[in-house]
């Protein structure tokens, strides 16, 4: 089923570990290079810069290739777009075949963008098939159907490329379909959680079972997205995410999300901590800060301009307590976790954080310096906490 | 084969030592897990929510509170922050330095964050800065960047280009001159002379690893204001001129020094300036989706060739 085997899988990602243990300065450069020898794959590979760039020029064609052959051949209504839709998703997903199988691709970016566009060609063309059905006003079946196929051919590109990306998108497409359906918010809301609960303890117990060989890294992946779709859906107030105003709940319902805003991250914190699993930390730390943010929303207390402050403080304070309880335990560190970096790759990603915390402050807008008021309209002038768009 | 099993081998077979291995191994079984990382995030978070709760604090309330109260709540933020810093931080080297524990950057960072929301506070209540607003950021830029290099800190070396940025928008802005094409010229200008820092004190050794800071910067505010050029219908041909040779220059320098993110930016770049100016002039939606098809397909091919001669380095 697998484009690539487990063997190649397994070398490409050791070979990752090696460089990185080099970087670190736990292997010397004639070690690596014999390491390395060993972990050759017939595989072509880029960095991710250049995959990037050719993932996006990918899509660009794609996009621009379906919609010539439909202007060309006059396809104006849906079925004749929609079969145009599902005959290039075929095409590519071949094309992505032959790249990444004769042209031994991987992760080149190309054949990413050729399967990606499958996906998304299918759950278009499958919406256009389909069209408008004599659903109820408040569901729309057009899409439903094209989240559904999304869904199922980001799985079978997840399948067969090990795109871990089209398997959250996936997971995503899947859980986000029921809000299609006829039925009240409260519903949607907990059937979407069922089903992206569903995927969770799926992707877990595989997750658990590899652990962090291949393709445990893969399941642990999928696991916190899932687990953080979950999150996102339970959060009645996080509504500005699907673009809709906060849902009017039942009084047991309400409460019953608020309770499991706090056993969720705490959950997610328990299990990724005991099984080290940084993925599922990672998204658990976020659904817990926002569970900080929509408190007070839940709670029906208004919100006050100190709030940030309170948060910034509870982040710091928890930060450095975190980094001396740690310190404190034995040789540095509580059952292994500690709070020094272990790898050079965790500086490295360090590095990049702060040169693109550069973006958060926003340079001045070309204000008249005579105006009153040098803090009114534009936004921040010097630095991301420099003051705001009204002082 | 699993890693551990790799890790035997190699052992085995001479290429570690037992120590290296038995430390490797460690590290794959997860026995040791470190949550730097989180910590980092949670703190970098922390910084900025609890200035924009500051800024937020006090432009609501400051009728209330009063200006002196304010104003010594800042100062004496800021001052704290410094002390901290200045007592313990390690002697100045021009190489880099390890910070001496995990807050130490965030506290510079916090005291920056504030003195420019002080001096903005005192802008918007005083005026003092009236008519020579710039200077206020022109002074911010240099005591950032003094700060950034005495503590070896990004993320203030950040600040201080963004304010420096700031600078070269209101310097042009406050003679008078407020047409798209005076603020290329301040961007051009602005780009050369980060891009010029960064290049001179890299070869004069002086923290040599922030020079990509300043590249980054550099090569996308220069490359974004000539594509503005290229857009704006009142502008020069020159502008293309530029463009080819600077995007040229931005890939081949990137592949020479293996700094793939610049021959991105070079290709990107490149390509939108072009289409900028070819694709206004297409009349029929066939000929405008055969461009995209034609031109990404050839910048396609190019790229492969590319990524297989030199970019095969994950």
């Amino acid at each position: 089923m697998r484009r690539y085997t487990d063997d190649q899988e397994r070398a490409i990602r050791v070979k990752r570990l090696v460089d990185n243990w080099t970087r670190s300065g736990l292997l010397d450069a004639a070690q690596r290079a014999r390491l390395a020898a060993g972990l050759q794959v017939d595989l072509r590979r880029t960095n991710q810069f250049l995959r990037l760039t050719l993932f996006g020029f990918g899509l660009l064609i794609a996009g621009a290739a379906v919609g010539l052959v439909a202007v060309t051949l006059h396809m104006n209504d849906d079925i004749a777009g929609g079969a145009l839709c599902l005959v290039a998703a075929a095409l590519f997903l071949a094309l992505a075949e032959t790249l990444s199988g004769r042209f031994r691709l991987y992760r080149f970016g190309v054949e990413e963008a050729c399967a990606a566009s499958a996906v998304v060609l299918v759950a278009i063309g499958s919406a256009l098939i389909v069209g408008r059905s004599s659903w109820p006003e408040s569901a729309d079946s057009r899409a439903f159907v094209a989240l559904i196929a999304g869904s199922a051919a980001a799985f079978a590109v997840y399948r067969r490329f090990g795109y871990v990306y089209a398997a959250a998108g996936a997971t995503a497409c899947g859980g986000l379909s029921v809000f299609q359906l006829p039925l009240s918010q409260v519903q949607q809301r907990l059937l979407a959680a069922a089903i992206l609960g569903g995927c969770f303890i799926g992707a877990r117990m595989k997750r658990r079972l590899y652990r962090e060989e291949y393709p445990g890294d893969e399941y642990g992946m999928i696991q916190a997205s899932a687990w953080l779709l979950v999150y996102a859906i339970l959060n009645l107030h996080l509504d500005l995410l699907f673009f809709r105003p906060p849902i009017v709940s039942s009084f047991y319902f309400h409460w019953f999300t608020y309770a499991l805003i706090w056993l969720l991250p705490a959950a997610g914190l328990w299990w990724s901590i005991r099984d080290r699993d940084r993925p599922l930390l990672d998204a658990s730390l976020v659904m817990a800060t926002a569970t900080l943010v929509t408190n007070k929303l839940y709670l029906g207390i208004a919100r006050k301009p100190w709030d940030p402050i309170l948060l910034g403080l509870l982040l710091i304070g928890g930060a450095i307590l975190v980094r001396r309880w740690l310190a404190n335990g034995r040789d540095g560190s509580r059952r292994g976790v500690i709070a020094t970096q272990l790898l050079r790759s965790d500086k490295d990603s360090l590095r990049v954080v702060s040169m693109a915390s550069g973006a958060t402050h926003q340079t001045p807008a070309h204000t008249d310096t005579s105006s009153p008021d040098p803090f009114e309209g534009d936004g921040g002038r010097s630095g991301g906490g420099g003051g705001g768009a009204a002082y | 084969m699993t890693t551990l099993e790799r890790l035997r081998d190699w052992h085995q077979a001479g290429v570690i030592t037992e120590a290296q291995s038995h430390r490797l191994a460690a590290l794959v079984r997860r026995e040791r897990f470190s949550v730097f990382l989180e910590l980092n995030a949670a703190l970098y978070i922390g910084v900025l929510a609890l200035v924009g709760g500051l800024v937020w604090t006090f432009q609501t309330y400051f009728a209330d509170v009063g200006d002196p109260v304010i104003l010594a709540a800042f100062s004496a933020f800021v001052a704290g922050c410094l002390y901290h810093c200045f007592t313990r931080a390690s002697p100045y080297a021009h190489g880099e330095i390890e910070s001496p524990n995990l807050t130490f950057d965030y506290v510079l960072y916090l005291g920056c964050l504030i003195l420019s929301a002080e001096l903005a506070y005192i802008e918007f209540r005083f005026q003092l800065f009236h008519g020579v607003w710039d200077h206020y950021l022109l002074f911010t830029a240099a005591t950032f960047a003094l700060l950034a290099y005495r503590f070896d800190n990004r993320f203030v070396l950040s600040l201080a280009l963004a304010s420096l940025a700031g600078w070269f928008g209101l310097k042009v802005s406050a003679f008078g001159f407020r047409s798209a094409g005076s603020l290329r010229v301040a961007a051009l200008t602005y780009g050369a002379i980060v891009a010029g820092t960064g290049w001179t004190l890299y070869r004069r050794g002086i923290k040599p690893h922030f020079v990509d800071s300043y590249l980054h910067v550099a090569a996308n505010v220069v490359l974004a204001a000539i594509v503005s050029g290229i857009v704006d219908p009142a502008a020069t041909a020159l502008y293309l001129a530029a463009l080819m040779v600077l995007c040229v220059v931005s890939i081949v320098l990137g592949v020479r020094f293996t700094r793939f993110a610049f021959v991105a930016y070079g290709i990107v770049y490149g390509y939108i300036g072009i289409t900028a100016k070819v694709v206004p002039d297409f009349r029929h939606e066939t000929a405008f989706l055969g461009y995209f098809v034609v031109t990404g397909g050839l910048v396609i091919v190019a790229l492969v060739v590319l990524a297989r001669r030199f970019g095969r380095d994950e």
